[in-house]
């Protein structure tokens, strides 16, 4: 989770938002490898119980990490 | 069995059983005693032993966010002892399941199999059915909608091992960009939310509402579209100095999230000069307290003109970038053609829904235009794309300029370039069928994938934009424009497809704007009027008196002139008002006919089909014009009569002759008048036409019309009164110009005032007529100052400048001195004082009785004695004034030889006396042949003649009388004008 949404980021494959030296040190927790990130996006979820979660159904990240995401990027 | 493997199994069962591990909250402290006592307790369960083992794990998994470094980040995590307690538990779970554990595993893995199949029809059922959540939505303060939910999910995640009272509980929690201040909850329960949100801060009300599903779905949704920040479309200022100024995108980086904005610049140039100086100041002295204050007025926005700032001395520096070409750089702002080229960031732009203002847009547009008038083809220049990306690209969005039936072709996708007829046109989507035979579907298309479509030829109408309303035909295509052919001004306007739309009508454009309508007479300056040839969608194109068009803002009109009323005079001295049809007979337009919309002064505003330019509207000169319907030969019978009354006063001397005249006309006018009967005309265009007469003069008559009660002017030869029954031969009798004393009519001196016509008409045809009818006005106002306050546009009253009454005689012998006086207008005798007889308008009355306050109008008689005393020296000295050359020059005249009596036919002159001349029926050819031994062949009535001497030299004509004084009426080629010339100065021409 970004302590701060200064310099947050999100995946641009799965639209995890951290900063961007989370994304440094960790990467992304769903996404293998090194993947890009971009800081043009809008709007956040905390996505907090991805199974039972219907919007993180809807959204496709029900197999995803908790966490907060984008909503649209 | 590894641990990734234990572990992956682990997650997917927990997921399913998250309420069980609820049921176990409390001895999850100790992991290792739970686990064993489950063992023990469930033992006969297989199930439940992996549930226990998925407690364990599960402690690490929700520790460790990245379950595939489960291991690594377990013993990281874990202290010493913890790990120890943990390892301990393991291998006790490990020890203990030893023994079934194969078997766990194989029903372990069937039951995940089951599981998942289960999960998927779950997922379906969901996605078909609302969700078992409720959604709630709380009020945060703005701006601070995604701390919180940042917040949150840290509290969860912090909490998770807590205490269950503490637990987050809640599924999901969103903030979304578009809704400021909304935070949207998903969870089971409502005290799930407000167990979440206890102690949270940023929170302006607690209370959670629930929403419905709907609203959610719409959220996301909305979230999906992106706002697409193209280039071209409009954005709002949200902070700083441009605060809700309109600025157009010109280019963006959206990686970056930055746009490139052009906006008007809001500069306070002498602020900056002097913060300028003021740093320079510091610098040199060190002084600090010079800190301006921070202006708080805003400046007005107004273009950058680098001029101006190179005047007030601020640095200014050039720089040149490949995207947008030449920028002006001061105090690190760059500016381009006026505008500012700011960078701002996506987020401090509003970029939805932005509509800019009319006054903006015209601001924006205005510099466009002007930047065109300044640089001639900036279009041309690199950043082509900038100056025409479309001024007007988003004003209505959201309107569908597609119509059914409109050609259009796809312009995105992969249908690209598919030619195809809108079908039907929805709110945001156009049906189409394509062209092409093969094809049958019809298409859905969004307006903005899809571009009319033109084909050179086509008539088309715009429907959108500066030139709304107007038709014309394609003439080209080009990438972003159409180049129509304009009905209305047939000039090449240009025009973006999406305004266009096929039509057949033409059309005649606005007819009014304001209180004003086309065609109407109106002030443009204190000396200046025009007539508004084109009306446009705030401003006039008017055509003013010099000829020249002018766009005129509707602001700018000055007062509508009503002068429907004024009369003037054309060329033949008919009087003309407005709703004549006149023809002009001089001048760059001479041959057009047309109808008068106005008379301003001298001028007249003709409307005529025959001219495209203007909206057929154009200015001429009274002088040129003539009256259709009006006698058009008058001149030869002026001049005839003229010559008759000459050749009269010779025989009987000028004052009996003038007796004669007058007395007839004060017969005439009490006796004849055809004033208010029913009258027919007898020649001219209206032949044949029967009115009433309304006004009358001694040569005119006003007749309205029966059919149309049109007024038109006709001579009053030509109409004949119901009693007399087309018995005088007055039109064309031959012998009339003999006769001209016999009836009263004829020899009525009301008549003679076409007499008075004769200076004008030597004034009208002349090349030189308006230089010297400006000499006379100057001259005559000059000489009598009385006269000053004549109006000038009433030619009856300059004419009556030269009544004898009045001191103005010595002008006439000005007017016979000027050197642009031609010896065939002189060959008009009388001319200059014939018309002191009488004149048409009141004027003459007035002056009349100004001067001669003694004699009494209506007995002319006396009056009219009085010039034509002087006049038969006058005529003598105009004939002295003449002096005739000798020779003549000019080719194919017929001559005859005298030498042998044989016609012949001049080839060339030789020299100025001899000529070449061929004999014409033997063709011989004789050189060097003296003048004197030729004489010219009398022409006939209607013989093709040359002028042979004299100015006009070489000018051709046709005989139209030849009078027994020895000269001859020539109708000249080259004007239609009619002169009077002695036998000697023309000769008959041989085709």
């Amino acid at each position: 989770v970004p302590p701060s949404f200064k310099q947050s980021r999100a995946c641009v494959d799965c639209g995890l938002v951290k900063t961007a030296q989370q994304f440094d040190e960790n990467g992304c927790e769903n996404c293998e490898g090194t993947n890009s990130t971009t800081q043009n996006f809008e709007g956040v979820i905390a996505i907090m119980n991805p199974g039972q979660s219907w919007i993180a159904r809807r959204m496709r990240s029900e197999k995803k990490v908790p966490g907060l995401y984008a909503l649209s990027m | 069995m590894s641990d990734d493997e234990h572990e992956s199994l682990v997650e997917s069962y927990d997921e399913e059983d998250e309420e069980d591990l609820e049921e176990y909250e409390d001895e999850e402290e100790d992991g290792f005693k739970v686990g064993g006592g489950n063992q023990k307790k469930f033992k006969s369960k297989t199930d439940n032993i992996f549930e226990d083992e998925a407690e364990i794990d599960e402690d690490d998994d929700e520790e460790d966010e990245d379950d595939e470094d489960a291991d690594d980040d377990f013993e990281e995590h874990y202290g010493s002892n913890q790990k120890e307690k943990d390892q301990r538990a393991y291998n006790a779970l490990r020890s203990n399941n030893n023994y079934n554990y194969d078997e766990v595993l194989s029903k372990f893995e069937q039951k995940y199999a089951n599981q998942d199949s289960d999960h998927e029809e779950y997922e379906e059922y969901e996605e078909e059915d609302i969700p078992k959540q409720s959604y709630w939505r709380l009020k945060c303060r703005l701006g601070e909608e995604k701390m919180f939910v940042a917040s949150m999910m840290q509290k969860m995640l912090n909490n998770q091992r807590g205490p269950p009272a503490d637990r987050i509980l809640v599924k999901s929690m969103m903030a979304p960009q578009h809704l400021p201040g909304h935070v949207y909850v998903e969870a089971e329960r409502e005290v799930h939310v407000r167990n979440a949100i206890k102690g949270v801060t940023s929170l302006v009300s607690f209370t959670p509402i629930l929403t419905p599903l709907k609203d959610i779905i719409e959220i996301l949704s909305a979230n999906k579209k992106n706002v697409d920040l193209q280039k071209g479309s409009w954005v709002r200022i949200k902070l700083g100095k441009y605060k809700a100024d309109i600025g157009q995108i010109v280019s963006s980086d959206s990686s970056r999230s930055r746009i490139t904005v052009k906006l008007i610049p809001r500069l306070d140039l002498p602020a900056i000069a002097q913060s300028i100086k003021d740093k320079e100041d510091k610098d040199s002295q060190g002084d600090k307290n010079k800190s301006g204050k921070r202006k708080r007025t805003r400046p007005q926005a107004r273009f950058f003109n680098p001029d101006e700032v190179e005047k007030l001395k601020i640095p200014l520096t050039r720089q040149t970038t490949a995207s947008h070409g030449v920028l002006f750089v001061m105090n690190n702002e760059k500016y381009k053609d006026g505008f500012l080229y700011k960078i701002f960031r996506t987020q401090s732009v509003i970029v939805d829904g932005v509509v800019p203002s009319l006054e903006e847009l015209q601001k924006f547009q205005d510099r466009e235009e002007k930047q065109l008038d300044e640089d001639g083809n900036p279009m041309l220049d690199v950043p082509a794309e900038l100056s025409s990306a479309p001024i007007l690209p988003r004003i209505l969005p959201k309107a569908n300029h597609f119509s059914k039936g409109d050609t259009v072709r796809v312009a995105q996708g992969d249908l690209k370039n598919l030619m195809a007829i809108v079908e039907s046109v929805e709110d945001d989507k156009v049906l189409i069928v394509p062209l092409d035979q093969n094809i049958k579907d019809t298409f859905a298309f969004k307006p903005y994938e899809l571009q009319k479509y033109f084909k050179v030829g086509d008539h088309v109408k715009a429907i959108g934009g500066r030139y709304e309303g107007e038709t014309g035909m394609v003439l080209r295509v080009d990438e972003l424009q159409v180049v129509l052919l304009s009905d209305l001004t047939m000039t090449e306007i240009k025009v973006k497809p999406q305004d266009l739309q096929e039509c057949t009508e033409v059309a005649t454009g606005r007819l009014e704007l304001g209180n004003y309508e086309l065609h109407d007479l109106v002030q443009i300056g204190p000396h200046k009027v025009g007539v508004i040839t084109k009306v446009e969608r705030d401003s006039f194109k008017i055509l003013d008196e010099g000829g020249n068009v002018s766009t005129v803002k509707l602001q700018e009109v000055g007062s509508k002139r009503r002068n429907k009323s004024f009369t003037t005079l054309d060329t033949h001295h008919n009087t003309i008002q407005s709703g004549d049809l006149i023809e002009v007979v001089d001048g760059s337009y001479k041959g057009k006919q047309g109808t008068i919309l106005h008379i301003s002064r001298n001028f007249l505003f003709i409307k005529s089909k025959d001219v495209f330019e203007n909206g057929g509207v154009f200015v001429v000169r009274t002088q040129y014009c003539s009256l259709l319907g009006g006698n058009k030969n008058k001149q030869n019978n002026i001049q005839q009569q003229q010559q008759q009354n000459q050749s009269q006063r010779g025989g009987f001397g000028g004052g009996r002759g003038g007796g004669r005249g007058g007395h007839g006309g004060g017969r005439g006018r009490r006796e004849d008048s055809p004033l208010h009967k029913v009258v027919t005309i007898k020649s001219g265009p209206w032949k044949g036409y029967v009115g009433i007469v309304k006004e009358c003069t001694e040569t005119m008559v006003q007749v309205e019309l029966q059919t149309n009660s049109k007024r038109i002017n006709v001579m009053r030869a030509n109409i004949l009164l119901p009693h007399e029954r087309a018995q005088q031969p007055i039109s064309n009798n031959s012998d009339w110009e003999f006769n001209v004393g016999r009836t009263p009519m004829r020899e009525d001196p009301s008549q003679t005032p076409m007499r008075m016509n004769t200076p004008a008409r030597s004034n009208n045809h002349d090349p030189w007529a308006m230089r010297e009818s400006s000499d006379y006005y100057s001259s005559s106002s000059s000489s009598n100052n009385s006269m000053n306050n004549n109006d000038d546009t009433t030619p009856g009253t300059n004419y009556s400048l030269y009544s004898p009454y009045t001191p103005t005689t010595p002008l006439d012998g000005n007017r016979h001195g000027e050197s642009t006086y031609t010896p065939y207008d002189r060959s008009t005798p009388m001319g200059s004082y014939s018309h002191n007889y009488d004149n048409p308008t009141p004027s003459y009355l007035s002056n009349y009785s100004d001067h001669t306050p003694h004699e009494i109008p209506s007995s002319p008689y006396t009056p009219h004695n009085i010039p034509q005393t002087p006049a038969t020296p006058n005529s003598g000295e105009d004939h002295d004034e003449e002096v005739e050359q000798p020779f003549w020059s000019g080719t194919n005249i017929e001559v005859i030889y005298k030498d042998n009596g044989k016609h012949a036919v001049v080839l060339a002159n030789t020299t100025e006396s001899t000529c070449k001349i061929e004999i014409l029926d033997t063709k011989e050819v004789f050189d060097n042949v003296h003048q004197s031994q030729l004489t010219l062949v009398s022409p006939l009535k209607k013989d093709h003649v040359v002028i042979i001497k004299g100015k006009l030299t070489g000018y051709t004509g046709t005989l139209f009388i030849l009078t027994e004084e020895n000269t001859g009426i020539i109708k000249m080629d080259s004007n239609y004008d009619f002169k009077v010339f002695k036998m000697s100065y023309f000769g008959k021409l041989i085709r």
